[in-house]
């Protein structure tokens, strides 16, 4: 570019990009650097004590080769896809069944929208309390009425997972419910007059009007999802993690998110913890583009 | 020379583990401190648990915040390791001297190196126990086979038996039943993991029984006290802080529950773990001639007797991890200090060898396979003693 067009460039865009400079500049700070600073740090070895010291590839083949590792990120994936598929299809199911405006749907939305605003780690010690492994805890107290022995739900490991996806889905049903009825909000009402006219069933209008119409709703909702779900992090770390162990009973708790902040923050192994970081930003930029593509390619079909 | 360190630096910073009431704990000592240095003011912060290692890290990071920092046993220690705090051996050896006298052996072959190294002292502590209903049980047993009878009669009377909490179905749950069984983690010189003998075998076998045939919860954190007050666990192991919250949270039982040691394995010992936090002075900071000089104020005996009465009206039971030649002073009643002192006389806290903060997992993970999952004790052990063995030789 010569210097003329640098001139006519800066007389043109000059005010515009003075006014966004500030945001540049924090967004370079905040949001640039620690990125680009992390990936280097996971080819290090930092403790935050002393200067990070290079080795190469040896944190990558050294998460690749702990076992825990693959534990935490199978256990990430089946939370994701439970919690994703869950979440949409009741929040759809949801939607269509409290979508009007009366006033008793409106009401039901607000209540499953709650879990939304409410939640947090207040709402994860109240569910500590209603999976109570005791007789008293609610879900026992639920089992023992039908004659049936207290489970443990928080010291076994096949229930584990059970209840982090109930909180899981329970946290973002509303969410998805409000999305959706936005969503359905928006679809012409013609379309469906036209197809009653023609005789169309309501499971025909769902399934050729509804469904298609909300694809980019649903691709939205699914790629959001399943990213906060890929992120998970407080709900089992407050459910089962204790001062000793951080995974629940056999790291059947254990996800990636906790196993990263285990070597971060616990073992202050931060280039560790940067591999494992970026492994996870990895996955979830090959699942986000995944699911663009198959999104687009739907479409255009 | 007191005069001249109160010139250099005119402010001392401390970070202490847990909340604001740790920081009035402290006060005594604060007060003393600056009885002696009018001219130096000493902020002392209260970091909760659950934020202090990111906030401990970002301060390593920018080498900037605390002069004094309190923490967990084993962060303590790992902290010290990757050189986040200074020397006591080398800098303060008169203090070391004294802490050698006083503190709690356990505590102080933690936080001693094999090579002499001391990165923390032992600040405050807490000891496992066992507490039972004293209205449904005559006594608590004091050996493994009473231990055995008491549980299995308790659940013929239709309670549910026993509990554990601090450390259940993890490696500091089964910790205690290794030593007393007389195995160890590690070798005195660190050269190699032991948890793989015999003697550990038979320990976690052991062990497995509390949850396979007595049916104890396996829960992280079992709502023991709960349970305690409520009867369906007349007798729990937890630790020393609930020698002062149970009758101020569980007012049912006030009166009605004792506290007693372990129950001692057939070799005698009845070792119970030893944990708490630990005192150091980070390498960074500018002012670690009055850091030092601070520390030496906190293991005063008067002030440490005096931390320890202000402690008892805030519902806590600060023990002085550090003076334990302080603890028959405290005002606590005579039954609970009996059954302190007889348990401290057999504690032991986590052992000072490289990489065990994180390999502390595989030794959780081999302890919940035969608990959990029925795997076979030895070989869960061996391959935990594999990794552990790695790790002392730089090894991941």
């Amino acid at each position: 570019m010569t210097r003329l067009a640098i001139h006519r460039t800066l007389r043109r865009h000059g005010r515009d990009m003075l006014l966004v400079a500030p945001f540049l500049a924090l967004f370079a700070v905040f949001n640039l650097w620690p990125v680009l600073r992390s990936a280097w740090l996971s080819f290090t070895e930092y403790h935050a004590t002393a200067a990070p010291r290079w080795v190469g590839w040896r944190n990558y083949a050294d998460l690749f080769a702990d076992e825990r590792f693959w534990r935490a990120l199978s256990n990430t994936c089946l939370y994701m896809l439970l919690v994703s598929v869950l979440a949409v299809v009741l929040g759809l199911v949801l939607a269509l069944a409290f979508g009007s405006q009366s006033r008793l749907h409106q009401c039901a939305r607000i209540a499953f929208f709650l879990p939304s605003v409410a939640g947090g780690v207040g709402a994860i010690s109240a569910w500590k309390w209603l999976a109570n492994s005791e007789s008293y805890g609610l879900f026992n107290s639920v089992r023992g009425w039908f004659g049936l022995e207290p489970v443990r739900f928080l010291g076994d490991p096949s229930w584990s997972m059970v209840i982090l996806v109930a909180i899981g889905v329970w946290s973002v049903l509303g969410y998805n419910l409000v999305i959706f009825v936005a969503g359905m909000r928006s679809i012409p009402a013609d379309l469906y007059e036209a197809a009653t006219l023609d005789g169309a069933t309501r499971w025909q209008r769902l399934w050729h009007i509804t469904l298609p119409m909300l694809r980019p709703t649903l691709l939205y909702v699914g790629i959001t999802g399943m990213i906060a779900s890929f992120q998970v992090f407080y709900e089992p770390y407050l459910l089962f993690g204790s001062v000793d162990a951080i995974g629940g009973p056999l790291d059947s708790a254990l996800m990636l998110v906790t196993y990263l902040f285990d070597y971060g923050f616990h073992q202050l192994d931060l280039g560790y913890a940067s591999a494992a970081a970026w492994v996870l930003t990895t996955i979830l930029f090959v699942l986000t583009w995944l699911n663009l593509k198959l999104g687009r390619a739907s479409e255009a079909h | 020379m007191s005069a001249a360190l109160a010139a250099q630096a005119q402010k001392l910073v401390v970070w202490m583990v847990g909340d604001d009431k740790v920081v009035r704990v402290l006060q005594p000592a604060v007060e003393a401190f600056k009885a002696k240095r009018p001219g130096v003011q000493v902020e002392v912060r209260d970091v909760p648990w659950a934020d202090a290692m990111s906030k401990y890290s970002a301060a390593l990071a920018s080498r900037s915040g605390p002069d004094v920092v309190t923490g967990g046993t084993t962060f303590g220690i790992d902290l010290g390791a990757k050189g986040a705090l200074i020397d006591l051996n080398q800098r303060a050896p008169d203090l070391v001297k004294l802490l050698e006298q006083h503190a709690a052996p356990g505590a102080i072959r933690s936080v001693r190196r094999a090579d002499g190294v001391m990165h923390a002292a032992p600040f405050d502590m807490h000891v496992q126990l066992l507490y039972y209903r004293t209205d449904l049980l005559p006594k608590a047993p004091a050996t493994w086979d009473e231990f055995d009878a008491t549980v299995r009669q308790l659940r013929a009377g239709g309670a549910r038996g026993y509990a554990q909490q601090w450390g259940n179905t993890s490696w500091l749950g089964f910790f205690p039943y290794l030593l007393q069984a007389g195995g160890a983690l590690y070798d005195p010189q660190c050269t190699k993991a032991l948890v793989d003998s015999p003697e550990a075998v038979r320990a976690l076998n052991y062990y497995a029984t509390i949850y396979r045939q007595l049916k104890a919860p396996t829960d992280t954190w079992p709502d023991a006290d709960g349970g305690l007050e409520n009867g369906s666990y007349p007798l729990i192991q937890s630790g020393t802080w609930q020698l002062s919250s149970l009758d101020i949270t569980r007012k049912k039982i006030a009166g009605r529950w004792a506290a007693a040691p372990l129950p001692a394995a057939p070799g005698g010992r009845n070792t119970a773990f030893i944990g708490g936090t630990v005192m150091g002075v980070t390498s960074f900071s500018p002012n670690v001639a009055l850091a030092l000089d601070f520390m030496r104020t906190v293991y005063q005996a008067d002030v440490t007797r005096r931390m320890g009465e202000v402690a008892l009206p805030l519902g806590l039971v600060w023990l002085p991890g550090g003076r334990t030649d302080q603890l028959a002073a405290l005002p606590l009643p005579p039954q609970h200090k009996q059954v302190l002192m007889a348990q401290l006389k057999d504690t032991e806290g986590p052992p000072n060898c490289p990489g065990w903060q994180r390999l502390s997992e595989s030794l959780t993970r081999a302890v919940q396979r035969v608990v959990l999952a029925d795997g076979d004790a030895q070989q869960e052990l061996s391959k935990a003693a594999e990794k552990m063995n790695r790790a002392l030789v730089g090894g991941r």
